[in-house]
């Protein structure tokens, strides 16, 4: 892979670079002390020197001489990809039948600008659900195939990352056009396509010395060890499949407030409800697409019965999907080890707790 | 990749005119559904519609019309949900829109050559009646016919007019109970496994489809399994919380499986080990 080396005040200079490419940039900022991603117009909004401090049920940013080195906040590319409310079409009411409006699919051009590995990997863990199988979302495809995507590798983990344990970080293996490694003086920049080529075309850069290539490395791989939880996945599936009936579920349910919180936080999860919203004339209506989550009570409920009344077995159906139904489902895990569900979970659940909890019980 | 582009009708839905609607029981009706368009309808037996009426919502429907035409759609709807409480109340010229068909079907070309045994236990005997009639029209195609219906009372027994077509079907065997008889009942009394002490079928070339309450569907499997039918050879139609049909909602997931995608027709080997987990 091409590498450069950009110095670290021309940061503000790349993210002028895409946005001059015509690109609507989604980057992280600070908002009321927390890390947000978001639609941003100058790249003086741009998050500088914090880290976020995250552990079960908590989260702060703090002061950091790293530049550009934060993991995340709540926020991640699925509320852009595939937003948390949106309109599928629009029906009206005519003489005799009905007209029908699909909503445009038709989006401006994005670029993720500073995401993170896991990030980056949870796209492509959507691309799966959402573009790979028989039946697409063609607004996702849309926005999809013209994202720039300049992912931000992690040298300095927060305590609820696990992404190493789930081969999502922390460095960025693929699926980026640019990707960014702070070093000591400077970024290595390494570039993994056309556009990333583009990009960097004109731009105030040096190539990369072995140096600079040993230095980002170096720190890559101590980041490795400085994740704050992990997970053994050899044959997770297998194990869980057959821990199905684990008493932990109810153990953990005991403290689970089925707020949901953790799906909508979760990168990854697509659940979603379908629903009409009726003019009060009675003459139109909209069908809308919003998040929903399977911890909701009504989520496997049908007017005849209700599949998974009890919260226990509406935790286990996350659980179990992330870390075994997904894999035969879509082939990969459906969990990027990105922590958000820990870190957001009002109550601190964490879930490479619960997975071994899972395991562990029954071995009793 | 795959194409970038849905199939068209699977996101909009289609007008349908009602032509006519059918009591089958006090809360039950069949409606027969027309498209609007001059177009005509695929449906293979056993894939479903969502069913659309507008400003209201959408339910998953299996049809239960005869599947060697393609001019209509007969759908059965028993009244029991917000949109289905709408939807039962509509009348002759009243619009029902559809997505679909969706889903898996049932194995009409696997079954040639072979008994067929039918088990219904009350409103699922709706997707397996498309079967009833592809069987009976094709009928040199297929062995014996087993046709078994279980009910909750003599009231809930579904489609009993087409009784008297169904008792002509020729090489057949037809058997219905009901869970509590009434005064005037003379037939059978008990769940639907009580039936197989009645007959004797070949379980080496039988295949069985069942669709009901998944607690019959489970005891009636149990009880074929161990009469020695083979559990490729048995297939059942699942019922879930839908929202899509597409595998995007996620809300149907069974186990590792997507019921609007993956199902609603399963063989009893795929989603058998799934059945006797609590709240799966």
């Amino acid at each position: 892979m091409v590498a450069y080396v950009v110095s670290k005040d021309q940061l503000a200079a790349l993210f002028d670079k895409v946005q001059a490419l015509g690109y609507e940039m989604i980057a992280p900022t600070i908002e009321n002390g927390v890390l947000r991603l978001g639609p941003m117009k100058s790249s003086k909004e741009l998050a500088k020197n914090v880290a976020t401090m995250q552990s079960p049920g908590k989260y702060h940013t703090e002061p950091s001489p790293l530049l550009f080195s934060f993991t995340h906040g709540p926020d991640s590319p699925k509320s852009f990809l595939y937003p948390a409310k949106r309109e599928l079409w629009k029906m009206t009411v005519e003489d005799g039948g009905f007209d029908v409006k699909e909503t445009s699919c038709e989006g401006d051009r994005m670029a993720f600008f500073g995401i993170k590995p896991c990030d980056l990997a949870s796209i492509e863990v959507f691309d799966r659900t959402l573009m790979k199988g028989e039946y697409v979302d063609e607004r996702y495809v849309n926005m999809r195939n013209k994202l720039a995507i300049i992912v931000a590798n992690c040298i300095e983990p927060s305590g609820t990352c696990f992404c190493h344990s789930m081969g999502t970080g922390p460095k960025a293996k693929n699926g980026f056009d640019l990707s960014l490694t702070e070093l000591s003086d400077g970024f290595l920049v390494e570039v993994g396509s056309k556009l990333g080529d583009q990009i960097l075309s004109g731009f105030d850069k040096r190539p990369a010395e072995q140096d600079a290539i040993k230095e980002a490395e170096s720190r890559l791989e101590a980041a490795e060890h400085k994740m704050g939880r992990t997970l053994v996945v050899t044959n997770l599936k297998e194990r869980l499949y057959s821990n199905l009936e684990s008493p932990a579920f109810k153990e953990i349910a005991k403290r689970c407030l089925g707020c949901a919180n953790c799906t909508n936080e979760c990168p990854t999860c697509f659940c979603s409800m379908y629903q009409d919203i009726p003019s009060l004339d009675g003459r139109s209506t909209q069908k809308q697409v919003t998040w929903d989550s399977c911890f909701t009570y009504q989520f496997a409920q049908v007017a005849g019965g209700h599949f998974r009344p009890e919260l226990w077995a509406r935790y286990r159906q996350w659980m179990i999907h992330k870390f075994a139904y997904w894999i035969d489902q879509f082939g990969v895990f459906g969990c990027v080890g990105c922590g958000r569900c820990i870190t957001w979970c009002p109550v601190g659940i964490d879930v490479t707790e619960s997975v071994k909890e899972a395991q562990k019980v029954q071995q009793q | 990749m795959m194409s970038q582009k849905m199939p068209e009708g699977c996101m909009v839905p289609r007008p349908m005119k009602i032509e006519s609607v059918t009591d089958e029981t006090y809360n039950v009706r069949t409606f027969r559904l027309r498209p609007t368009d001059g177009n005509g309808v695929e449906y293979h037996p056993g894939q479903f519609n969502m069913l659309y009426v507008f400003g209201v919502g959408e339910v998953p429907v299996t049809a239960s019309s005869d599947p060697y035409q393609s001019d209509y759609l007969d759908h059965t709807i028993r009244a029991v949900g917000s949109v289905t409480n709408v939807m039962y109340k509509l009348k002759k010229e009243d619009f029902i829109m559809i997505r679909g068909p969706f889903g898996t079907t049932w194995p009409m070309e696997n079954m040639k050559g072979k008994d067929v045994m039918v088990v219904g236990g009350g409103i699922g005997l709706n997707p397996l009646k498309s079967v009833i009639i592809g069987v009976a029209k094709k009928r040199s195609e297929y062995g014996k016919l087993f046709l078994l219906h279980g009910a909750r009372t003599p009231q809930d027994l579904l489609f009993t007019r087409d009784y008297e077509d169904w008792r002509r079907i020729p090489n057949s065997e037809f058997l219905i109970c009901v869970d509590a008889g009434d005064d005037e009942w003379k037939g059978n009394v008990g769940v639907v496994t009580t039936l197989f002490d009645r007959f004797k079928f070949d379980p080496d070339n039988t295949v069985a489809l069942l669709c009901g309450p998944e607690v019959m569907m489970y005891f009636t499997a149990k009880e074929l399994i161990k009469r020695g039918l083979p559990s490729s050879n048995l297939y059942l139609s699942m019922e879930r919380h839908m929202k899509c049909g597409l595998g995007f909602c996620g809300h149907c997931q069974t186990g590792p499986f997507f019921v609007c995608k993956d199902g609603p027709i399963f063989t009893y080997d795929s989603i058998g080990k799934f059945f006797g987990v609590k709240q799966i």
